[in-house]
């Protein structure tokens, strides 16, 4: 479990990224974390991970606190970076060096996955493109078998096979006492994945919500609706958010839910209207 | 598990900057090897006139009597090529823990991080020590083995019987305590000065080590300068406590700044915010 209590961090004083954030992340969940560039998505997960320390309010990662940097805490988690950062090794180094720090690093199944994105573990690091280096990076991050997995831009850089590959893996990785948080604009290469939604706005977490709960209030509907929540016009069409009235369970289209949450306030501030009247 | 060391953990760090450094450091005594050749053999020197331009030596004596008047002191100056490695083989690991994500969440403590980072540090402090003192030895043997006879023959027929080589000639190596004993002590102390000021200053840090050194250089000189001298006089005898209390208070001074310095870096990576 994650505990986030009133949570605020900035870099400049007067300029706060986070403004007294609140939640709790349960185990067995794949988290999707949202929100427009320079939202501070970055920063709560360096924030949960203990890499910034909150200038107010409090992270609790089960019974460590994060930015004590214990390593019974490091040995539990894994944040995969947009940026690659990995030595110039050979690969087999990497793991040889790497791997036994994390008492659940699992080689097969690293070995596994490297295949799986069709990378060769002989190689030197510095050698492989970018993308392959992210995998490299992913199949370590995987293999570690931490509880808690922070992802930043995961598919930035992969190419579509992999991201493929990436769905299935992260599908198969889950487990009940896991927690896997992903951050991303790629919203389309994750969605499937993603079972709870977490949108920060305005240095606030406008969304904290499971997508099983929000696809009881709302479903997605195509052509022309009269009172849809809010309606985006493509090229096949219109397709609108509308209040699910009559328990119809649509796929859930997040990048559409996202698109609707941050151009129009009206729409969140009716589901939260909505939350409180079903609470009452 | 233990949060601060654990035998594991420090051999994988250890072993973390062994593997980034290793072409590095098996270039050491190689380069150290062609800095002492290229010194021997720059032009204008003994060897460089000899193997280049022997003509411009009237005699083989003439030869002899410029080997046993020249100073090849200034190959010392060698010796700052390990300093030049332990910058070379810790800054870019400095850098990392002021700003990669990944080495700071690496299941390593902070005490573990210090303490590989300063036995790595030494230990190519160590090595590039030993190879000089090494190759000096060497080289200084060769030239006995080549050039003393020769220059004692010569010393014999200018009448010298019992001739006192001078010291600083290529018969005799540089003093391993005063000297090179010097450099070491100079490099250890500033060694926890560096690590310290590439994990403080996150801009630029390395020109502010720079900067500091020389602050701190012309300081220490200055009070030096400044310290009262005792004149010279023909009929005293001074006794100094050279050997008694100055000594001490100097190494514990040095230890009190040592652990100082090394508190202050490791206190400085825990609270880093990345």
């Amino acid at each position: 479990m994650i505990a986030v209590d009133d949570l605020s961090y900035y870099y400049k004083k007067n300029v706060p990224i986070l403004d007294h954030i609140s939640t709790s992340l349960a185990p067995g969940h794949i988290y999707g974390l949202l929100g427009l560039n320079g939202a501070g998505k970055t920063t709560l997960l360096k924030l949960i991970c203990g890499l910034l320390f909150p200038k107010e309010g409090t992270i609790n990662v089960e019974k460590f606190i994060p930015l004590k940097r214990e390593v019974a805490f490091l040995t539990d988690v894994y944040f995969v970076t947009d940026e690659v950062d990995l030595p110039s090794w050979t690969i087999i180094e990497f793991v040889s060096i790497y791997g036994p720090l994390y008492p659940k690093f699992n080689l097969s199944y690293f070995d596994q996955i490297l295949t799986a994105f069709q990378v060769d573990r002989q190689a030197k690091i510095k050698s492989l493109s970018y993308g392959q280096q992210k995998k490299v990076n992913i199949a370590f991050a995987l293999a570690t078998n931490t509880n808690l997995l922070l992802m930043d831009e995961p598919t930035n850089g992969l190419d579509i096979p992999s991201k493929t590959q990436f769905r299935k893996i992260i599908a198969g990785h889950m487990s009940e006492d896991r927690t896997i948080i992903i951050s991303t604009h790629q919203i389309r290469d994750i969605h499937l994945l993603i079972d709870h939604l977490l949108i920060l706005q305005d240095r606030h977490l406008v969304m904290d919500e499971s997508i099983d709960e929000l696809s009881r209030k709302i479903k997605f509907q195509k052509g022309t609706v009269a009172d849809a929540l809010y309606t985006e016009t493509g090229l096949t069409g219109n397709t609108n958010i509308v209040w699910n009235t009559d328990d119809q369970i649509t796929p859930f289209d997040i990048e559409l839910f996202f698109n609707a949450v941050s151009s129009n306030p009206d729409v969140l501030n009716k589901l939260m209207n909505a939350n409180l009247s079903s609470h009452e | 598990m233990n949060n601060h060391l654990h035998k594991t953990r420090l051999s994988i760090a250890l072993k973390e900057l062994w593997l980034s450094n290793k072409t590095w450091l098996f270039s050491l005594p190689l380069v150290m090897l062609l800095l002492f050749v290229i010194f021997y053999l720059w032009p204008g020197s003994i060897f460089y006139n000899k193997l280049f331009h022997p003509e411009m030596s009237s005699s083989p004596d003439a030869w002899i009597e410029w080997v046993l008047g020249e100073s090849v002191m200034q190959r010392t100056f060698i010796l700052f090529t390990v300093a030049v490695y332990v910058i070379v083989c810790t800054s870019s690991f400095l850098h990392k823990l002021n700003k990669s994500e990944r080495t700071n969440l690496t299941p390593i403590s902070q005490l573990e991080r210090t303490l590989t980072l300063t036995l790595f540090a030494i230990g190519v402090i160590c090595l590039g020590t030993i190879c000089f003192i090494a190759y000096d030895f060497a080289f200084v043997s060769w030239f006995r083995h080549l050039y003393l006879d020769q220059a004692l023959y010569y010393l014999e027929r200018q009448g010298n019987l019992y001739p006192d080589i001078w010291d600083k000639t290529i018969f005799h190596t540089i003093p391993v305590r005063r000297t090179v004993g010097m450099l070491f002590q100079t490099m250890l102390l500033s060694l926890p000065f560096y690590m310290l000021s590439l994990v403080f200053f996150k801009k630029y840090s390395f020109l502010w080590f720079c900067g500091l050194m020389v602050v701190i250089w012309v300081m220490l000189v200055f009070v030096l300068s400044m310290m009262p001298k005792v004149p010279y006089d023909s009929d005293t005898i001074r006794i100094t406590l050279e050997h008694g209390i100055p000594k001490v208070t100097y190494i514990l001074l040095v230890l009190g700044y040592w652990c100082l310095a090394m508190a202050t870096f490791y206190y400085k990576l825990k609270e880093k915010e990345i």
